[in-house]
């Protein structure tokens, strides 16, 4: 047992060697198959000893980099995911410039994603012998992988969606910020385009404060734990790294699913097309984390009552960045995709 | 020393409680949301005109201000559009190509196919015809004195039928 006083030394040496700044993440063997603008698919190849199984495409969200389903070696859900013999192509959205706030939400949904369905297909048609691909969607990249299969029901033949807002109603503190009345969302962008990182993150600071002293006595308490360390100055980094939301995309984002809550609603014609989640023809597994106070369960839960195809929704114990470190997730995401389908 | 970091993480427990409790009536207090939404508006408004004022200060001084980093990027990034529309023609084009390819390896391999099948029926019906030929030799080796003569009494009919014309003739 560690003394009081040899713990917070403890922890003092450990923070006096800047580990935030120095934690290497996204550490699993990949190449970049692919690049559109900023958005990249990188390939994970499955492990050679595994028993191949069907590629699966991930839609990563557009608020944060990629690395938290790849955080540290041993926490991270695509290493899992490749042990288990699945082919992982993963879209990385990249870090939006200023060139790309007039961007619409229908780029990103329909032709980026389009892109990259078409081109991990192609990639896996090469190398494993297989043009069927299965999706993972995670955060606002699940909200918009909902929407992109609901237009194109043949790009997955089955598809989970992780901690993924869908009724924006039920988001709690989220939902009474980002409501029309109060929230300043022309104003906004039309005056500093992106939406921009910095204010992203503070925003998610402020939807719950007493996180903020929370992470610290955490530190403290487990500063002897094997491994706790890293991964916490790993979260902390990825935590610190948000990227600027395109503007114009942001504004159709908000508007329609905060104002509207338009995908459970209706009545969102996303460019040319209208939004209907009914029209998915794809089998879905909604996981929901516990104690989520970004996409709580309820707002998860919120695509069982619109999805077109059978949907099985799940909970799992953690926060919404936490299950992804945990080895739940990776495990819930292998069983579903190992279920033979109906 | 254990009793106190237990004492200490008691108290930062109850501290934590009744922090989260005052948060939680703050932030949502219709009056807190509505004053952070001004202010945010007005933090924006702040910032687009001192960006503003930093592009007007730039092009005074004839330098590229960001609106013009940002134009070139766009256009830019258009073109990359351009390009990768253009590569989904290729790429569609490679497939068309692709099936064309497989289609006319197909149709080789059934025209080949086909060939060695005629070759064979072929080589059947020769096969038969020499077949045939000998039998038809074969039956007629024995009945060869008799045809012999046939043909001969045949051949001599025309040939006295010529020899009596040319004595006409000369008659």
């Amino acid at each position: 047992m560690t003394s009081l006083l040899g713990r917070t030394a403890q922890t003092a040496k450990f923070l006096a060697a800047d580990p935030v700044l120095t934690a290497k993440t996204g550490q699993t063997p990949h190449e970049i198959v692919f690049r559109m603008g900023k958005t990249a698919l990188r390939y994970f190849p499955p492990s050679p000893e595994a028993e191949a199984k069907r590629p699966v495409l991930i839609s990563m969200p557009l608020i944060n980099t990629w690395t938290i389903f790849d955080l540290l070696p041993g926490r991270s859900v695509v290493s899992k995911l490749t042990a288990a013999g699945i082919p992982v192509y993963l879209v990385d959205w990249g870090r939006p410039g200023d060139e790309d706030e007039q961007r619409p939400l229908s780029y990103y949904i329909d032709d980026v994603l389009g892109r990259m369905f078409d081109r991990a297909r192609r990639h896996a048609t090469k190398h494993h012998d297989t043009d069927e691909l299965d999706a993972i969607g995670y955060c606002v990249g699940g909200t918009f992988l909902s929407v992109h299969l609901a237009r194109n029901p043949a790009q997955a033949k089955r598809v989970a969606f992780v901690a993924t807002p869908i009724d924006f109603h039920s988001s709690e503190r989220l939902a009474r910020w980002a409501n029309p009345d109060t929230f300043p969302l022309d104003t906004l962008i039309d005056s500093v385009g992106n939406y921009p990182a910095d204010l992203m993150r503070t925003s998610f600071s402020w939807l719950k404060p007493s996180g903020q002293t929370a992470k610290w006595v955490g530190l403290w308490e487990r500063i002897d734990q094997d491994g706790f360390p890293e991964l916490w100055a790993a979260l902390e980094q990825w935590n610190g790294d948000n990227v600027d939301f395109p503007g114009e995309a942001y504004r159709e984002y908000v508007r329609r699913c905060y104002f509207d809550n338009a995908l459970m609603t209706g009545g969102w014609v996303l460019g040319t097309t209208p939004v209907n989640l009914s029209k998915a023809e794809t089998p879905a597994l909604v996981i929901g984390a516990s104690r989520d106070h970004i996409a709580p369960p309820t707002a998860c839960g919120g695509l069982e009552k619109v999805w077109g195809a059978p949907c099985e929704v799940k909970t799992i114990r953690g926060g919404h960045v936490g299950i992804c470190v945990g080895s739940t997730l990776a495990a819930t995401l292998i069983e579903w995709f190992e279920q033979p389908e109906a | 020393m254990s009793d106190l970091k237990d004492m200490s993480t008691e108290m930062y427990r109850a501290w934590e409680t009744s922090m989260t409790k005052w948060w939680d009536a703050v932030l949502d207090d219709p009056q807190f949301i509505k004053g952070m939404g001004d202010n945010l508006s007005m933090q924006s408004r702040a910032r687009k005109g001192y960006e503003d004022r930093v592009d007007q200060a730039m092009e005074s001084m004839h330098l590229p201000s960001r609106k013009d980093v940002v134009r070139l990027a766009r256009i830019a990034s258009l073109l990359e559009d351009k390009v990768l529309a253009v590569e989904d023609t290729l790429l569609d084009q490679g497939d068309t190509l692709g099936r064309v390819e497989r289609e006319s390896l197909q149709a080789r391999v059934d025209a080949a196919e086909a060939l060695v099948t005629v070759q064979e029926r072929l080589a059947t019906i020769d096969a038969k015809l020499d077949a045939l030929t000998e039998a038809v030799a074969a039956m007629a080796e024995p009945k060869k004195p008799a045809s012999r003569s046939r043909s001969r009494s045949r051949k001599s009919t025309p040939a006295k039928k010529a020899d009596a014309a040319a004595d006409s003739k000369e008659s």
